[in-house]
Parts: structure tokens; C-alpha cells; sequence
């Protein structure tokens, strides 16, 4: 599989692949529980659980793990939702340990686009800060600034993409 | 995760990414950082002040002469966050390649 990645600068992490399907099978792939199980996570078929409220406003998360003494994950809220087109979520990732304690990385933003490209679907999925107050409600964000600054800084020296 | 929070608010500013950049190739006096911007001295210092909380830099007395250079770990929390990211989109990206294959029609 090709990947084009972002060439490190000023844009927030940007990741795009063609897909030979068409455009609805990759969205479902993106929002359907059980088709997510398949496939997301650090290797195919490893998550613990998937739930989705697919609706702007709707949660979503998916487990990687859960036992006893914690789970961890990453959650979100949607934000848009265009079936085969477009989806926005709010993303952070968290450890909820037994005791009720739950750590949190800052609140992030994914956007992914479908776009047909013949026979097949280009998607792009960009992942940046939030901007957005309507983002942050609700999350305890704290998170003003954009990935973009700091990949900028570091992007001297960083190895270039193949 | 309260530090990554303090890492990225130091790091929104162009002067403070400036002088941490300046820093990457090796150390300086804090008196030589606020030559290239058309800032005061203290108005540097203020910036080394935020970067200096937030863990980026250490700043060393010797003499009557201060230092800064750049605290690498700490570099490296912010950095790794973000190299993480890349490459789990990536890995991601390949792992539903693979699914959909086996979906396909």
C-alpha cells in the first residue's frame, strides 16, 4: 500500500490512501462497530470493544483493552457525519483506571474525506488541533495549540517520508 | 498528561519555537539568544522564562554569565506524541487496506 504522508511542516498529521472500493464501503468500514472490530487498533482484530452513536453530537469509543484494574482507548464525539463523504470526530485517548481515575491526552480533532477517484476511493484523513468551542464543550480541553507548531519545529533533522 | 498541556502552550509562540531552534545547534548565552529578534532583553528572557517551566531548556549559571540548551527529553515527550500519531494513522491506513481487501464485493 502507498501512503502519502504529510512532508513535516506546517499542516496537522495528514495521511491519504486510495482504496479500490467503492466510497460507502470505506465509510462503513470507518463507522460501523463491527466492521471498526476488524480492523483498528495496533493489529487487526485486537480491539475489546467498539460503540458508535453515529449522529453529529453522537459519542463514540473504541476499547483497546479492559480488565480488571483499567481500560484504555480512544473516544470522541462526532461532529459531521456524511455518509460516503466526510466525517469529523473529536478524538482523545484515555486511560480510565478502577479507581475512577481517567488521564487523557489532549482533545484532538479527525477529519476524514471520501472522495471517488475511478473506480475506486481516495480518503484523507487529517488529524489536527480543535479550534472549534463547540469541539471543546464538554471535554475539559485545554488544548489551544495547533500539532502543526510543534511539527514545524521539529521537523528539522525529522526523517523525510518515503 | 497535564505536561504535554504545558509542553504545546510553550511551544505556540513563533519567538519561543525561534529559540528553541536556535538551541537544537548546540547551546547559548542568554545574553546572545535576543541578538536575531527585535525584541528587548527582557522580553526574551520572559519567553526563555516559559520555556524554561515548561521543561524545554535548562538554563546553567557559570559565573556571572547564564546559559540555556535545549532539555532533549522533554523535547522528546512532545515529539514522540506526535511521531506516535503519524505512524499509527499509518499503521491504520494498512490495516484497513487489509480488511477491505477481504471485503471487497
Amino acid at each position: 500500500m502507498e501512503f502519502v504522508k504529510t512532508t513535516l511542516g506546517d499542516d496537522p498529521i495528514i495521511v491519504e490512501c486510495y482504496f479500490p472500493v467503492t466510497a460507502d464501503i470505506v465509510f462503513q468500514a470507518w463507522t460501523d462497530p463491527d466492521s471498526v472490530m476488524k480492523w483498528f487498533g495496533p493489529v487487526p482484530n485486537s480491539l475489546h470493544s467498539a460503540s458508535i452513536d453515529l449522529r453529529p453530537g453522537g459519542a463514540w469509543q473504541f476499547l483497546k483493552s479492559k480488565d480488571d484494574e483499567k481500560s484504555t482507548g480512544f473516544e470522541g464525539a462526532y461532529l459531521e457525519v456524511e455518509p460516503g463523504r466526510r466525517l469529523v470526530f473529536t478524538w482523545s485517548q484515555f486511560v480510565l483506571h478502577a479507581t475512577g481515575q481517567r488521564e487523557a491526552s489532549p482533545l484532538s480533532q479527525v477529519e476524514i474525506s471520501f472522495t471517488v477517484k475511478g473506480e475506486g476511493t481516495q480518503v484523507r484523513l487529517v488529524h489536527s488541533a480543535v479550534h472549534s468551542d463547540q469541539a471543546r464543550r464538554g471535554f475539559g480541553g485545554g488544548w489551544e495549540v495547533g500539532i502543526g507548531n510543534l511539527v514545524k519545529l521539529l521537523a528539522e533533522g525529522a526523517p523525510g517520508c518515503d | 498528561m497535564q505536561n504535554l498541556d504545558v509542553i504545546f502552550s510553550a511551544l505556540s509562540d513563533g519567538t519561543r519555537r525561534a529559540i528553541l531552534q536556535r538551541l537544537m545547534q548546540g547551546e547559548a548565552r542568554l545574553s546572545d539568544l535576543a541578538k536575531p529578534f527585535d525584541m528587548s532583553q527582557p522580553a526574551v528572557s520572559k519567553h526563555v522564562r516559559v520555556l524554561h517551566d515548561a521543561g524545554l531548556l535548562v538554563i546553567e549559571k557559570r559565573g556571572r554569565t547564564r546559559h540555556c540548551r535545549l532539555n532533549a527529553s522533554q523535547m522528546k515527550v512532545a515529539s514522540d506524541w506526535l511521531a506516535d500519531y503519524q505512524s499509527f494513522w499509518t499503521q491504520q491506513f494498512d490495516n484497513l487496506a487489509q480488511h477491505l481487501a477481504t471485503v471487497k464485493k
